[in-house]
């Protein structure tokens, strides 16, 4: 929680984004460029969907942040409406639209997936349609941000669609054993241990790695953006209130020195 | 590799994924690009930075 005020303070994030930017950027290039060496060059090919099994190292790791983004988006929402953290509302905000890139490179890669090994683009099973649900939710999220100018009322409204939205993240984890669906159940998180070749394991894992890392670089700078945008608001307003401040005082010298 | 019969769907896949994520790269490059220069106009302009606020 000290730790959680102490970087309430947009000037200590600040200088914590700009130690961490380069340092998450630089894993995110490490662990990308192992991980595509893994998927492309040592991973075997299925003994069923041949090469095309090369896309669930794309697929994976984007369905695990659409999942996990709105976690933390959740998160931000509790900070916002409970602790009132300074900085909850911007981390929600930036998580937002991160949040929807990744559900959409989920629902693309998944798309291309399905019509080579289901014969279909799209089919409306439990677990498909609670992912497009969620790319739904994002949008909705950044939309309220876009539209209500009060940035404060904003907040509040972003926050509690958050949590409100946040219902559907089991739903999307247990789709699969809920209901009777086309899509997969899960083959790594699940009791009994992963049922995934180790071949195909750590390029999977090595991939997820480099998207968080990833996810995380981007969600920093994002952070630093919004920061930089209110700080841009506060002087816009400071300048404009300077001006006709200006004004006013131009104007009642010309009265007085024109006053018969 | 290449003479699996779907491997045009693996490239699509990558394909779309480098357009997703070079989007978002650029997008916050280019967002934190715009609002440097803005606030480096207004500092130019007179108005002092107040670094702790955040309103």
């Amino acid at each position: 929680m000290k730790i959680m005020l102490n970087y309430a303070n947009p000037a200590n994030f600040l200088r914590l984004a700009k130690v961490l930017v380069p340092l998450s950027a630089s894993l995110t290039a490490l662990s990308l460029g192992v991980g595509l060496y893994l998927a492309w060059f040592v991973a075997p090919p299925d003994y069923q969907q041949g090469e095309t099994v090369r896309i669930m190292y794309l697929h994976v790791p984007a369905a695990w942040l659409a999942m996990l983004i709105y976690v933390v988006m959740t998160s931000a929402a509790l900070g916002t409406l409970v602790w009132r953290h300074p900085l909850a509302d911007a981390a929600q905000k930036a998580a937002a639209a991160l949040g929807a890139g990744f559900t959409l490179l989920c629902l693309g890669t998944g798309s291309l997936w399905g019509k080579p090994m289901w014969g279909a683009w799209w089919v409306w099973d439990a677990r498909l349609t609670s992912v497009l649900v969620l790319f739904l939710i994002y949008l909705g999220v950044v939309a309220l941000w876009r539209t209500i100018e009060d940035p404060g009322k904003a907040a509040r409204a972003a926050a509690i669609f958050t949590l409100v939205g946040a219902v559907n993240i089991p739903i999307i984890k247990f789709s699969v054993d809920w209901w009777n669906t086309l899509h997969q159940p899960a083959s790594v998180f699940r009791l009994g241990g992963p049922a995934i070749a180790p071949s195909m394991l750590w390029p999977l894992v090595v991939m997820a790695f480099a998207f968080t890392f990833l996810f995380v670089t981007l969600f920093l700078m994002a952070i630093r953006n919004e920061i930089l945008r209110r700080r841009l608001r506060r002087l816009s307003i400071l300048a404009a209130g300077a001006q006709e401040q200006g004004r006013a005082g131009a104007s009642s010298a010309w009265e007085a020195a024109y006053e018969p | 590799m290449s003479h699996d019969p779907h491997f045009g769907f693996v490239v699509a896949a990558y394909a779309l994924a480098l357009v997703i994520v070079a989007g978002m790269i650029v997008t916050i490059l280019a967002d934190y690009m715009r609002l440097k220069q803005a606030l480096q106009e207004l500092i130019r302009q007179g108005q002092t930075p107040d670094s702790g606020s955040l309103e």
